[in-house]
């Protein structure tokens, strides 16, 4: 079972109050992008076996939509942050540094 | 609309709240201005994160960070508040909007009520977690629910109202008496 603390109740929540929002960060292809690009972005995800952010929403709670840092491996929560954010914030990117073996960065 | 519906055992007596008056606001609550509207009209402050506050029948809660739910279990009672409200908060943007018929709220009176919620969810109910302020949106078994203490044994319990029945009988099974544990 995924426990995650939603950053804007701040209270954990469980994989049961959730739903999945699938990959984090992606950038939007729109109009004006190539017919490849928007099939990427429509189509294509990431599926890693290791270190992946997500989207997840607090469906059964407050209703608002954030981010997670988890391993799909070890189940492992990096740490979770709002969905204003573009990228992982540095705090979670050391926590997951920390988490590598010689300190290897977070791609 | 649905007949009311009504259980009791010797631990649990759960009524329905037959249709009981909520207001759905939306806008920005940590405006100071907002805040002592609200003050000043309803007597009430605006609750905190996952909280509740109230003034005698009249509940106030937090839905999530832009919206809160007024609460009354008189009707009419809240569709009147409905004028004041939007009087009150002309010039701060808001969006005031009568939800009653969309949810249907449950009594549950028995002092082993968190041994019965906590058979469908997965919040933390010890006492020291679910306070007499607290006000928890979470799941029910599989229905999205709201519920929030008024005595220390007896809480109120909201549901859609599309599943009015479904979790009625949820409710009642899960009171079963010979299946009711003692963690709490
Ligand atoms: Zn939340």
């Amino acid at each position: 079972m995924l426990k995650f603390i939603c950053p804007i109740c701040e209270i954990e929540t469980d994989e049961t109050e959730l739903t999945p929002g699938g990959e984090a960060h992606l950038k939007r292809m729109g109009p004006g992008s190539s017919d490849q690009n928007f099939y990427t972005y429509l189509f294509e995800r990431k599926n890693p076996r290791g270190i992946h952010f997500e989207r997840w929403l607090h469906s059964y709670g407050c209703g608002k939509w954030f981010h997670v840092a988890r391993c799909t491996k070890t189940m492992e929560v990096f740490g979770t942050y709002s969905a204003q954010e573009i990228k992982p914030p540095k705090k979670i990117l050391d926590a997951i540094k920390k988490k590598l073996p010689n300190g290897k960065n977070v791609k | 609309m649905s007949d009311k519906l009504e259980f009791s055992n010797n631990l649990f007596t759960i009524t329905d709240l037959y249709l009981p008056g909520m207001v759905s606001i939306r806008t920005h609550l940590f405006d100071k201005k907002f805040q002592k509207i609200i003050k000043d009209v309803f007597k009430i402050n605006v609750p905190n994160k996952l909280e509740f506050t109230s003034n005698k029948n009249l509940y106030l809660a937090w839905m999530s960070p832009n919206e809160l739910l007024l609460f009354s279990k008189n009707l009419n009672e809240v569709i009147k508040l409905i004028t004041i409200i939007e009087d009150s908060l002309k010039g701060i943007e808001t969006l005031v909007l009568d939800v009653s018929s969309s949810r249907a709220v449950f009594s549950i009176k028995g002092s082993l009520w968190r041994e019965l919620l906590a058979k469908g969810t997965p919040i933390n109910l010890c006492p020291n977690k679910f306070t007499s302020t607290s006000f928890r949106r979470t799941r029910l078994g599989q229905v999205s629910t709201a519920f929030w203490m008024v005595k220390t044994d007896q809480i109120y319990i909201m549901c859609g109202r599309s599943f009015k029945e479904f979790f009625f009988e949820w409710l009642c099974n899960a009171a079963n008496e010979k299946s009711i544990t003692k963690f709490f």
